[in-house]
């Protein structure tokens, strides 16, 4: 535009008057000078963009537009065309810095154009204040760079390819990810991009979305399996969204492709959790292998004792028969041999575990039992109620074994409350003692406990359920003492039963 | 078939039924039996003694209380059912104690923990096989009293019942309008048919047939 006005003045041989008039009416500003550089007319934009007025300027050198380094080198500029003839800025445009009247500076595009008329040789400038442009542009680049920084930054693999699907631009987490640098991806036509990066199963689905993308901008997420370049397979979920132009056609493909593995692993790692907290729970499953294996040992010692017994009365009533004595002693030493596998296959059973001592967050490890407490009362009525002091101190011990203690107390009031009306619940309370202990307490809204039973409780064996085994408190009692603790049980506020585990706490 | 001939011949014997699942434990528990000169029989399940049993032998049951299939609390129950009323005792293992005392609500008082002392066995299995025998002989006796009971005539039944009482002749004779003597000839009656030696005895014969459950409960 301004090239083909600048072809309107510069050939054709204006009158002064129209010329003028043109330059009145123009919006950008024009100043005139000659060979020499004298200002030979200056429009009323120009006025306004430099602060000087026509009257004020005329004559002088243009140079007093421009700061340094332009001020001083404008006149070899001038030399240098009028002997050279090559242009630097004429003809073409130029974003330079001019100065107004009160020496303040400002950013400018400049074009120029000479023209010779008669013996009038001189040149046109036409200036346009881009401060609105470049503050923008500043702006846009700032923008850009914190973009930039973004995309350097982020843990999150991306990559960006334009409509034909060559790679843009990756981050390098992308690099990291995947081991490809730009340029060993550089060229590449989307159909092979996808065979270098993503497993042959899934490539199929993805070209289907990433053309789906293109053609109508529609962003989606995929779970796809790619390879590194060190053959790796990675699990990832790719989730991709279209730049778009004005005109909202898709421009480029922006694509985060997040590594599913490192969800795998927090997936694998609460599944640990999961079995670990099952071997916890087993403690119901403790109680029936030691009662187990009390019957098992059993069997042989009855028998053991009877053949003994037998062989004795033979022998005290002299009818005994030598060949039926012997067999029976054989029949004893095999049901001895019978017993002691029994032990054996029980000490390979304890030796599995062995009693950690360290540092024990109670109250991490109750929430722990918890979620598995409240994933058994889905349906139930019942509510575990958890009341935990988070400035709890640490104790030493088992952190399975606690999690036992805490687990079979919580069971143990469930149970109680068993055939109880709706709304009843349990309560683990954990707080701070002066005595430096931390005293955990399970609290039910249950029966209680009667005095016979209260007195038997810790008992080994001793239940007053059709199925229970009672063992569970004496294993309690037993882990609790391990940590130098105890474990008692008194009357709660509701009626119910209230056990109480006191355990010291570490001194740092 | 006189009950005196019946205790010569039973009580001494009778057989000591032995229902475990483990081997060496019903083997052992019959070899212990064996050398005290009690002549026993081992059964491997529950099932197997339903099968093989003859409700007419005398003896008692050492019963495993766990076991498999058919428990030893489930086998008390049917022999319950069928009326057979063998003693029972019961082995129980260490983690049995809520089976025992399931079984003792049942009514089951003999109880002995594995491993047990071979005298308290012992001792407990000729009390179990003396109240078998003595408990049959009840049995028989209440039996044989019935069929000489239901001999009677209804008039004679009712007449019996109040001699037992303690009513005196001439009392029922006004009861139940009748001559006194017509009374006397109906007593005479029923000494005979009851075999009573006299209205004393016949008072005791007709407690036993009323009490006729207790009385076997109390052995
Ligand atoms: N919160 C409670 N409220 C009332 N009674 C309780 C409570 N906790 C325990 N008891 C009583 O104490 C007895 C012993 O408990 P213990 O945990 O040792 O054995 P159990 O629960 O019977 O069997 P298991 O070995 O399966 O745990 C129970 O049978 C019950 O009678
Ligand atoms: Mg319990």
């Amino acid at each position: 535009m301004r090239d083909s006005r600048l072809k309107e003045t510069s050939p054709v041989h204006p009158s002064h008057d129209r010329l003028s008039a043109l330059l009145d009416a123009a919006v950008d500003g024009m100043v005139v000078i000659d060979g020499a550089g004298r200002i030979t007319s200056f429009n009323p934009a120009a006025e306004r963009l430099f602060g000087y007025t026509a009257a004020e300027i005329l004559g002088h050198n243009v140079k007093m537009l421009m700061p340094n380094p332009y001020h001083d080198e404008h006149d070899q500029y001038l030399q240098r065309y009028l002997s050279t003839a090559q242009p630097h800025v004429i003809g073409i445009g130029r974003e330079v810095i001019a100065r107004r009247r009160d020496g303040s500076m400002f950013p400018i595009e400049l074009s120029v154009g000479e023209f010779k008329s008669g013996s009038e040789h001189g040149f046109v400038g036409i200036i346009r204040d881009i401060t609105a442009r470049k503050r923008q542009e500043d702006a846009l680049r700032k923008n850009s760079e914190e973009l930039r920084l973004i995309l350097e930054s982020t843990p999150t693999a991306i990559a960006i390819t334009d409509i034909d699907g060559r790679l843009v631009r990756i981050n390098p987490a992308f690099q990291r990810l995947l081991g490809y640098s730009i340029e060993a991806l550089a060229g590449q036509s989307q159909e092979d991009l996808v065979r270098t990066l993503v497993a042959e199963d899934d490539r199929k689905s993805l070209l289907s979305d990433i053309h789906k993308l293109y053609h109508t901008g529609e962003s989606f997420r995929r779970d796809v399996r790619f390879h590194s370049r060190d053959a790796q397979e990675i699990h990832a979920m790719i989730y991709a969204g279209a730049v778009c132009n004005t005109d909202s056609q898709p421009r480029l493909m922006v694509s985060q492709i997040i590594d599913r593995s490192a969800l795998f692993a927090a997936e694998h790692e609460a599944e640990e959790l999961r079995a670990q907290l099952a071997h916890v729970s087993r403690i119901g499953t403790l109680g029936e292998m030691v009662s187990g294996i009390a019957h098992e040992v059993n069997q042989p010692l009855t028998a053991i004792a009877n053949y003994a017994n037998a062989v004795k009365r033979f022998l005290q009533s002299g009818r005994a028969d030598p060949m039926e004595v012997a067999g029976t002693l054989e029949k004893i030493s095999a049901q001895a041999v019978r017993a002691g596998q029994v032990i054996h296959g029980l000490r390979k059973l304890t030796r599995r575990r062995e009693t950690e001592r360290v540092k024990l967050d109670c109250n991490a490890l109750i929430q722990e039992v918890s979620r598995l407490i409240e994933f058994e009362l889905r349906f139930s009525e019942h509510e575990l109620l958890l009341e935990l002091d988070p400035t709890l101190p640490k104790v030493f011990g088992d952190g399975v074994q606690f999690q036992q203690v805490v687990l079979n107390l919580i069971r143990n009031a469930l149970e109680a409350m068993k055939d109880g009306a709706q709304g009843e619940s349990v309560t683990v309370t954990t707080s701070v003692q002066v005595d430096g202990y931390v005293e955990i307490v399970v609290s039910d809204t249950g029966p209680g406990l009667t005095p016979e039973v209260e007195e038997r409780l810790f008992e080994p064996f001793f239940t007053t359920k059709p199925r229970g085994m009672g063992v569970g408190l004496s294993i309690c009692k037993s882990i609790v003492s391990a940590m130098d603790g105890n474990l008692s049980c008194r009357l709660a506020s509701t009626g119910g039963a209230e056990f109480v585990i006191q355990l010291p706490i570490v001194s740092e | 078939m006189h009950p005196d001939n019946e205790e010569s011949e039973q009580i001494p014997s009778g057989t000591v039924f032995v229902v475990d699942d483990d081997e060496a434990v019903r083997d052992s528990v019959a070899l212990l039996m064996r050398s005290v000169g009690l002549p026993a029989q081992t059964f491997k399940d529950a099932r197997s003694f339903l099968d093989d049993y003859d409700p007419a032998q005398i003896g008692c049951l050492v019963l495993d209380v766990r076991m498999p299939r058919m428990s030893g609390l489930d086998l008390q129950r049917e022999l319950k059912r069928r009326d057979w009323r063998l003693p029972v005792i019961f082995i129980t293992g260490h983690g049995d104690v809520p089976m025992a005392v399931e079984a003792m609500r049942a009514g089951a008082v003999e109880f002995l923990q594995k491993p047990f002392n071979d005298d308290e066995l012992i001792r407990r299995v000729n009390r179990a096989l003396a109240i078998d025998a003595s408990q049959r002989k009840l049995l028989h006796e209440v039996a044989e009293l019935r069929q000489r009971y239901e001999t009677l005539t209804v008039r004679e039944r009712e007449i019996a019942q109040r001699l037992a009482s303690g009513a005196a002749n001439k009392v029922l004779a006004i009861d139940l309008n009748l001559s006194e003597r017509t009374v006397e000839v109906h007593r005479a009656h029923i000494l005979e048919k009851m075999k009573a030696r006299g209205v004393a005895q016949l008072a005791q014969q007709m407690l036993r047939l009323e009490l006729k459950a207790k009385v076997i409960g109390d052995c």
